[in-house]
């Protein structure tokens, strides 16, 4: 069979994409290699010195407990974070996209949080939970006179970042929510109404699956987001502590990398984040395929 | 007589400044197919929507089965609903869609395994349960939004112009079969349309609304050949009711009643032959030829009057005399109100 | 007049960029922000004017380990400036990542007077093996600072600061009963635990604190770390001792003490001009006073504290001695004067401390005399030497980890046990990376 093309060689249609082609090889996939290169050896000064040792770097981090523990506090921010964000995100888009008064004001400021840069918004919780000057413990103090030890708990400190985070994801997850909420036909949740469903019903299962698309996007994103970007909060606000409880797997590449010259260590554990994320998109895909509707 | 099964006593509706409906007062009897018939914009999706619950009427009161249920959410008023756009579940597929209402009710299983192959075998949609609204055709979807108003063996069903959406052809086969349905169940249907002919074809009684009131609420027969008002007479009817200043006729030796402003007469009334009284001389203008009839547009004296004919000889240009007999004359006073 | 300006400029460019071309250029790195950038280029600039064939052109890079960092990656690249800063710790990290030169070497034995001048207890850090790897810059070590009003209020005098740990219980409970909400407040920082340990006499690593060979033994579980967290614990327990909540938070002790939320603070000498006038501004008297030592044992000393100038190797001859040149001149008596009264750094030349002698100084800023006393009562050894670590910064962080952890209520012994442990494995670890 005579297959057409738009273009008329094989080498027109190369010339288009070379342009991203090249950056996509310079700036992305020529240090993915890089990284994966670089786990096999102990570097020093950032690739000055280094010697192949081959799997000693993973060996050294799935034996030694404090990267354990970094792994364990990893997989509680970024669940908890992506839960709570989601969750949060669904139920305030479902109240802004009520007919009330003021509704635009209402998603404005419901979406300004993400607009602020994750540097301010890391400052504004290093203010708010400020053991001694903090408006939290401010108010606690008068309300209810106490005063909590935000930032040198363990679980706490934890509690912070997270709710940082949360705070910061929760505006984009309303936007998105938001449109696929104006999205979903009328008729559809009146339908289910006049079958007999009550309002808790209807959301659970009619509305709820109609958002499964964009559930699952914004599980992904806010997943890969709260790997990534939690960095500035967690380096701003508690710097890792109290004693590394704090200290999820990005802020301790950023560490062994960047602070400590421990290159290797750290191209090993970006080798693993990045298996994980990978692994963890994969499967998200997967359960997608049973649990989310796509329209046509 | 049946019970009155819905009831509407003096319902208002408004949006903020907009007044959309306007003392409706009207009841509906057990076991009828009634059809609220309007132009688009006449207010007749808002009454649909007062009576399923899922608009709320800024005064008067709603009835179904004698039970004050103005303020009652639709979940609670009992009825079933095929919306215009069916408003299947997409992310469910035929059997969930149509099981929906049951399940939420906690209907044991077999007893909806039953009723479920009762109403598909029904509706010829027993091949089609796995599939999902997208993999279905228009028809096929309205059958199955049908299906999961009728399943819940509800008395009272509402439809939203169910038909629009469909071709011509599948329409009208579609007409008979809803009409049918509802005559084997028994269901009291409440069926809102623009279309006229839908509403002829299967009402029992229609209720025209026109800017937020009633303008008649009778049986087709009733309304056809005995409208209350103009606007009546010239909605129904392909083409329309004929009317005519009063002055047309005055001439011709008949008592005119009192007030008469206007007159009507239906096109298929209208004779070239000599009847009774003669409406005028004129000249066609215009020919339509239907096969089994011809409709010719004829100028009397500046007014365009229609006749529905079997005569298919005359042509355009041909001067001809109109007439009719005194009985298929309707006269109307100023306000448009039939004499 | 405008016109005649504008002449004026355009003359003045035309002149300069004749000359541009005959010139050297010389890039200097460091890590001073604000208004300490500002300052840092006012005498580069300076130095500019009255250097026509030299151009140096200072960068601000960020922190200390940023700075490192960028110096590194662009040492690696080819294009590495020819000066860079360095903060101590960072001493042996610089050493062993092998792209600097030892300044020494660019100086003529016959200058060597020039290196002499240096303060004791700056050379003594900065000589390495006999050898100035770098320039001694700002240098800096942990004072305390108290607020004069509060003290007299509680009834302590309020010229008299306490120089002793126990000295700083006593005076606590004191300003605790007078409605002091904190009594005292210090960054949470490996820094201030480095200081007393050399306070007591004590080495923080093996191999006379790596200085005759390269550490290989960390000590974290020792008697003098345990007094010091002992102490430490304690104040924290009775509500005395107060920080953020946030390790390493240099503003947050500063605010707790400007705002007299705390009575007392220690931090660095660097901060003297910043806190005098935070202290005008929130209307109380200032007062400094040595570091507080432990109980029952002498003086030692503290470690210098700061940031010297590195300069990188590989440049033609010609620019390395543009470089020294101008480290000569940034670091001459007259330019230490002129920096310590800006910003509160010492002055690291003997003959910059006689001129400010010779003004009477310090009779009239007396805050910066302690700063200054305490640096000169230092007696030279191995423990106020400090330790030189080639992964300092990563100890640092095992170390406020531990104090976090005692601060939590885990048994001091065993954190310190634990901390030790996790030292030494991150020493051996730098170590065989560098071999």
């Amino acid at each position: 069979m005579e297959r057409h093309s738009l273009y008329k060689s094989k080498l027109t249609a190369l010339m288009f994409i070379l342009p991203t082609l090249v950056i996509l090889i310079i700036f992305l996939y020529y240090p993915t290699f890089q990284t994966f290169k670089m786990s096999l050896y102990r570097v020093a000064f950032l690739g000055l010195s280094k010697q192949f040792v081959g799997l000693e770097n993973y060996r050294y981090i799935f034996s030694s407990p404090e990267y354990r523990k970094i792994f364990l506090n990893t997989a509680i921010f970024v669940v908890l974070s992506v839960v709570i964000s989601l969750v949060i995100g669904l139920f305030l888009a479902v109240l802004a996209n009520q007919k009330i008064k003021g509704k635009t004001v209402f998603r404005l400021l419901l979406i300004w949080p993400y607009a602020l840069p994750p540097a301010v918004a890391g400052v504004i919780f290093l203010f708010l939970f400020n053991e001694q000057s903090g408006m939290v413990n401010y108010i606690l103090k008068h309300v209810a006179n106490i005063a909590l030890p935000w930032l040198s708990k363990s679980y706490l400190a934890m509690g912070v970042v997270i709710t940082a985070f949360v705070w910061k994801m929760v505006g984009y997850n309303v936007v998105f929510y938001l449109a696929a909420l104006q999205n979903i036909p009328k008729d559809i949740i009146e339908a289910a109404k006049v079958e007999g469903a009550s309002i808790f019903q209807t959301f659970f299962k009619v509305t709820l699956p109609m958002l499964s698309p964009i559930t699952l996007f914004l599980v992904v994103t806010n997943t890969i987001a709260a790997f990534f970007e939690s960095f500035t909060f967690i380096d701003l606000i508690t710097k890792g502590g109290p004693a590394d409880s704090t200290t999820v797997i990005i802020y301790s590449i950023y560490r062994d990398g960047f602070e400590y010259f421990k290159t290797g260590l750290a191209a090993a554990e970006s080798v693993i984040l990045f298996i994980c994320v990978v692994i963890l998109t994969l499967i998200q895909l997967r359960v997608s395929r049973r649990m989310v509707h796509y329209e046509k | 007589m049946a019970e009155a099964m819905i009831t509407l006593k003096n319902v208002n509706k408004s949006f903020g400044k907009n007044k959309v409906l306007e003392k409706i007062n009207f009841s509906i009897r057990k076991g009828t197919f009634t059809v609220i018939l309007g132009a688009s914009g006449s207010g007749k999706t808002t009454l649909l929507r007062l009576i399923a619950g899922l608009d709320f009427p800024t005064g008067g009161k709603i009835f179904i089965n004698g039970k004050d249920v103005t303020q009652e959410e639709a979940s609670k008023r009992n009825i079933s609903m095929v919306f215009q756009s069916y408003a299947l579940f997409p992310h469910m597929n035929v059997r969930e869609n149509i099981v929906f209402g049951l399940k939420i009710r906690k209907v044991k299983k077999e007893e909806i395994e039953k009723k479920l192959s009762t109403v598909t075998k029904m509706l010829k949609i027993d091949n089609l349960l796995g599939r999902k609204p997208s993999e279905l055709s228009g028809g096929q979807r309205q059958r199955v939004a049908l299906a999961r108003a009728i399943i819940s063996e509800r008395l009272i069903c509402l439809m939203d112009e169910p038909l629009s959406n469909l071709d011509a052809k599948l329409r009208s086969s579609m007409r008979k079969e809803l009409k049918s349905l509802q005559e084997k169940l028994n269901l009291t249907v409440i069926y809102v349309t623009h279309d006229q002919i839908e509403a002829m074809s299967m009402a029992d009684e229609i209720i025209l609304i026109n800017n937020g009131k009633i303008e008649q609420h009778a049986d087709p027969k009733t309304i056809y050949e005995n409208p209350k008002t103009i606007y009546v007479a010239e909605f129904i009817g392909t083409p329309p009711m004929n009317i005519f200043n009063i002055n047309l006729i005055k001439n011709s030796n008949i008592k005119l009643p009192e007030n008469a402003e206007k007159a009507g007469v239906r096109p298929e009334s209208i004779s070239f032959e000599r009847r009774e009284i003669k409406i005028g001389d004129g000249e066609i203008v215009f020919c339509e030829y239907h096969g089994s009839e011809t409709i010719y547009s004829v100028k009397v004296n500046e007014t365009l009057i229609n006749v529905k004919s079997i005569e298919g000889k005359h042509t355009i240009g041909e001067k001809i005399s109109l007439y009719c007999n005194r009985e298929q004359l309707l006269f109307f006073n100023r306000e448009g109100r039939k004499l | 007049m405008k016109k005649i300006l504008m002449a004026l400029m355009a003359v003045l460019t035309a002149f300069s960029s004749a000359l541009a071309q005959e010139k050297i250029h010389i890039t200097f790195w460091h890590a001073m922000g604000g208004s300490r950038a500002a300052f840092i280029d006012r005498m580069v600039q300076d130095f500019n004017y009255t250097h026509p064939n030299i151009e140096v052109k200072a960068q601000y890079k960020g922190s200390y380990r940023d700075t490192l960092n960028s110096a590194i990656l662009a040492y690696k690249q080819g294009n590495a400036p020819h000066i860079v800063q360095i903060f101590e710790v960072g001493s042996q990290l610089a050493l062993d990542s092998g792209i600097f030169m030892p300044f020494q070497n660019l100086v003529k034995p016959g200058n060597y007077a020039l290196l002499n001048d240096f303060i004791k207890p700056v050379a003594n850090y900065y000589r390495i093996k006999g050898n100035f790897n770098s320039v001694p810059f700002n240098s800096s070590n942990p004072i305390l600072y108290y607020n004069k009003s509060l003290f007299k209020k509680a009834g302590l005098d309020p010229e008299n600061p306490p120089k002793t740990f126990d000295e700083i219980v006593d005076a606590c409970v004191k300003l605790k009963k007078a409605g002091v909400r904190y009594c005292i407040t210090w960054p949470l920082h490996s820094w201030f635990v480095e200081q007393w340990i050399a306070e007591q006499g004590a080495l923080l690593a093996n191999n006379e604190n790596g200085r005759k060979a390269r550490a290989t033994n960390i000590y974290i579980n020792s008697k003098p770390m345990y007094r010091i967290m002992k102490w430490w614990k304690d104040l924290y327990d009775k509500g005395y001792y107060a920080y953020s909540g946030k390790p390493e938070d240099w503003d947050g002790a500063n605010n707790l003490f400007v705002s007299q939320q705390a009575a007392m603070l220690i931090t660095s000498t660097s901060d003297v001009t910043i806190l005098e006038n935070a202290a005008y501004e929130h209307g109380f008297k200032l007062g400094t006073g040595f570091l507080p030592v432990p109980d029952g044992i002498k003086r030692n000393g503290v470690v210098v504290g700061g940031a010297s100038l590195w300069v990188t190797k590989g440049h033609p001859k010609k620019e390395l001695e543009a470089a020294k040149e101008f480290l000569l001149w940034f670091t001459n008596t007259e330019n230490e004067v002129r920096w310590h009264k800006g910003t509160g750094y010492f002055p690291v030349r003997e003959s910059a401390v006689k001129v400010l002698k010779f003004e009477r100084w310090f009779d009239k800023h007396p805050a910066y005399r302690a700063a200054f006393d305490q640096l000169l009562q230092t007696i030279p050894n191995r423990a106020t030497q400090g330790a030189l670590i080639g992964n300092f910064p990563e100890i640092r962080t095992i170390i406020e980890n531990a104090v976090q952890e005692i601060l939590a209520g885990k048994p001091i012994k065993a954190v310190l046990k634990e901390a030790d442990r996790k030292a030494d494995q991150a020493l051996k670890r730098y170590n065989m990376s560098v071999r």
